[in-house]
């Protein structure tokens, strides 16, 4: 991981409502986000997966934004249908679109690693923002293709890697969305995942997380406080 | 150092700080989760998960008060043993320490809510958790607990709605069954003002046909008992009506005075009209499209009541008729005054001014009851006679207005009765009602005459009688079969070895006066044939039809063996 990109020091995301609603750029159910917001949206089931999928990708493509979809194994060209019928000016081979399965992102040498998923995500805004023009950016990613891999250490690496994620939609104009399906993940992910993310949305509602376990902690070798405990530690 | 010491130390509790925090905070949207609407396994699984994210812990299991039996939720749990369940119904709902094996440390947290414990959530850690990590996971279980009262609550709310709705639903239920039931009323309502309407109004056969036709919207026909129609009411009428086949229709009534219900035969949907146990008619439904439902059955059935009145009420007036009928026949025939019997007649609908015969009928077999004295009737009416009729000692009566045709009557009885075996007297003209009985006792001597011939069957009338007429009713006739015989008898006998025709020449001369030529055109013979004949009855009889006393013998002979039946 490049070693400059990770000691970028970012301000601690703990905006107040107000601020995020006058400089909002994106929003996910009617609720704004803020440049540099990192939301953790848990759902409930594909249908409410997709009321906030569609819209998130669709205005971003009609606001010219560029965007990245981090889709659930075999779902990329049904999503791409979805929004291409949903933003059909943009049409199903826009420009601004990029979608990518786990294989091609999370699991790309067949294992998670979150610092290689950083580097790739790091790579991408420098290709996005590389031309300087003021573009924005959005990124969804559903999350679904973990759960089959969740277990202790799994849970230590992607949770720091949803810390680490948090500097890196700071670091750039872009909001990010990671989608949890609250019947595929238990109290184990979510309990960690909710400490890591500064915003949660849960049944229309964003709840903002002042406290949430920022870069400065995940990068602070002798602090492990907010790493989850794996079950054999306990 | 002793600066970055003191900095270390102030991150370590702003650290530990925010740790804190932000497990309270996961706590808090772990609850929201929770009291998002999952039943009460989920809430429990939850939780159970939970537990080794919010400190040093191992969840052992999850208890749920069932019926005052802990039961271990979600089923299936690894660490739920039962040695930890009989632990927990010694704590009877309060939590405190329990053991679990291999753990230096295990509570029961006991899940309250304001009605009282629900169950408990078990834990163990390898060693004693501080304070603050107890705390956490006594926050998760009372939050575990507020969502499972809230589960339960939402539960018994939905059961409720749930029974509400299935009252709901019956009460529509019952009020659809009650608006059909109160449509159903008053309809029929409607049919029986329609009906009462239609009986008031004279409730003829017709108007009950019209009535059922306006309520229904289907023609409507009405036939007696034998399929022939009395009355249609609605378009296309078939004509001519079809005459139904006796047998089959003979069934058909059987079958559908067996049913409760009317009896649909292709398009026709049939009710009986009964009364005291015998069909009078039916109400037939056309109904092509077999779409006639409960309410035209009802109307079809109620109808059939009104109309089985009507047909017994017309048909007691018709036996009222035919009794009065009976009475003035016995009493013109026994002889009553003219005055009286005009007016009896003109009240059964006959007018006995002008001239009238008596007609005696009797048949072989047959005994003058209702069915005879019916079929005479029928007969008559067929030929357009009007007349009134009577059953009287073995036979049946006609007081005929003008001269019945004798042969056309009698053959029209052969069609009624199947049987050429019978024998009609008609008696002399009478011009005034005192004149019938001696009208009568005509009739009953050419009956007479006609049934002690050679050939009985057929019909004599007084008039024809000729020299019958002077004897006597009930008389012995032999002495002038023997005189018939005498004289004419080696005609008859060649007549009948060669088919000739010798005693028909010979009565025919006689009417003619003994003329040629009008002998010759009535037989439709030729003059020579005549004259050919007229030798061989010579040759035959022997008799010499020149000599005056022969010649009024053998013309007397001729008469009484035509008045006999003109056969040997």
């Amino acid at each position: 991981m490049d070693e400059r990109r990770a000691r970028t020091p970012v301000p601690v995301v703990a905006s107040a409502v107000a601020s995020a609603v006058a400089s909002a750029v994106a929003s996910v159910g009617r609720v704004p986000l803020a440049p540099g917001d990192h939301l953790c949206a848990l759902y409930r089931g594909r249908a409410e997966r997709e009321q906030l999928l569609t819209p998130f990708i669709a205005d971003g493509l009609r606001e010219g934004h560029s965007c990245l979809l981090l889709a659930a194994d075999g779902e990329g060209r049904a999503l791409r249908d979805v929004l291409a019928a949903n933003a059909p000016a943009v049409g199903p081979d826009s420009d601004g679109l990029q979608i990518m399965g786990p294989k091609e992102s999370y699991l790309l040498d067949g294992t998670f690693d979150g610092d290689h998923m950083l580097d790739m995500l790091h790579a991408w805004s420098d290709s996005t923002f590389s031309a300087g023009n003021g573009t924005f950016a959005r990124l969804a990613a559903d999350m679904s293709w973990a759960q089959p891999l969740v277990q202790p250490a799994f849970i230590h690496d992607l949770i720091r890697y949803e810390m680490k994620a948090t500097r890196w939609f700071m670091s750039c104009p872009q909001v990010g969305m990671c989608l949890y399906d609250l019947e595929l993940f238990s109290g184990d992910l979510i309990i960690p995942l909710v400490k890591a993310h500064p915003k949660v949305w849960l049944s229309g509602m964003v709840v903002e997380n002042p406290y949430c376990a920022g870069p400065e902690e995940e990068l602070d070798p002798r602090e492990e406080v907010l790493e989850p405990r794996a079950a054999d530690e306990v | 150092m002793t600066a970055t010491s003191g900095k270390s130390d102030r991150s370590r509790r702003k650290t530990w700080g925010q740790e804190h925090v932000a497990n309270l905070y996961s706590l808090f949207v772990l609850s929201m989760i929770m009291n998002d609407g999952r039943d009460e396994s989920d809430i429990l699984r939850l939780a159970l998960t939970s537990v080794a994210a919010v400190g040093p812990c191992r969840a052992e299991g999850g208890f749920l008060t069932v019926d005052e039996l802990l039961v271990p939720t979600p089923a299936g749990w690894p660490h739920a043993t039962s040695e930890i369940d009989d632990h927990l119904q010694h704590l009877r709902g309060r939590e405190g320490p329990i053991p679990v094996p291999g753990r230096e440390w295990g509570w029961a947290f006991a899940l309250h809510t304001r009605g009282g414990g629900i169950g408990y959530l078990v834990v163990s850690a390898p060693s004693r958790p501080t304070g603050d990590e107890f705390f956490l996971i006594h926050v998760l279980a009372q939050q575990t607990a507020a969502a499972l009262a809230n589960a339960t609550a939402r539960r018994r709310e939905r059961d409720h709605a749930r029974e509400l709705r299935r009252l709901n639903a019956d009460r529509a239920a019952v009020n659809v069954r009650l608006a059909n039931t109160i449509s159903e009323l008053e309809y029929q309502r409607s049919v029986h003002e329609v009906l009462s309407q239609a009986a008031a109004g004279g409730g003829s056969v017709a108007g009950i046909a019209t009535a059922v036709y306006r309520l229904t919207g289907y023609p409507v026909a009405i036939e007696d008992r034998f399929g022939n129609l009395r009355a249609w009411a609605g378009p296309d009428c078939p004509d001519p009506y079809p005459k139904p086949d006796a047998a089959q229709h003979e069934e058909l009534l059987q079958e559908a005075a067996r049913r409760p219900l009317p009896v649909r035969v292709g398009e026709r949907l049939i009710a009986l009209a009964q009364h005291r146990g015998e069909v009078l008619g039916a109400m037939v439904l056309i109904d092509a499209a077999g779409s006639a439902g409960r309410q035209e059955e009802f109307t079809l059935d109620h109808a059939c009541t009104a109309l089985a009145l009507e047909l017994a009420h017309l048909r007691n007036i018709a036996e009222v008729e035919l009794r009065l009928r009976r009475e003035l026949v016995d009493d013109l025939i026994t002889g009553t005054d003219d005055e009286s019997a005009y007016a009896r007649a003109a009240a059964v609908g006959h007018d006995l001014h002008g001239p009238h015969y008596l007609v005696a009928v009797q048949w072989v077999g047959r005994a003058a009851d209702d069915a005879f004295v019916q079929a005479v009737g029928r007969a008559a009416a067929g030929l357009r006679m009007r007349s009134l009729l009577a059953g009287r000692s073995g036979m049946a009566v006609l007081v005929s207005e003008g001269r019945p045709r004798p042969e056309a009557l009698h053959q029209a009885m052969v069609r009624e009765l199947g049987s050429p075996s019978g024998s009609i007297g008609v008696g002399g003209r009478c011009d005034v009602p005192g004149e019938i009985p001696r009208s009568f006792e005509e009739a009953l001597r050419a009956l007479e005459v006609r049934q002690r011939s050679r050939s009985p069957n057929g019909t004599t009338a007084f008039d024809e009688l000729g020299l019958y007429r002077i004897l006597g009713p009930g008389g012995d006739y032999r002495e002038v079969d023997q005189f018939v015989r005498e004289w004419l008898g080696p005609l008859l006998d060649y007549d009948a070895a060669h088919h000739s025709d010798l005693a028909q020449t010979l009565s025919q001369y006689f009417e003619c006066g003994g003329n040629y030529d009008g002998t010759a055109a009535a037989l439709g013979i030729h003059r020579s044939t005549l004259r050919y004949r007229l030798q061989r009855i010579r040759d035959v009889s022997g008799s010499d039809i020149t000599d005056v006393d022969s010649r009024l013998n053998l013309h007397v002979a001729t008469r009484v063996w035509k008045v006999l039946g003109g056969s040997p």
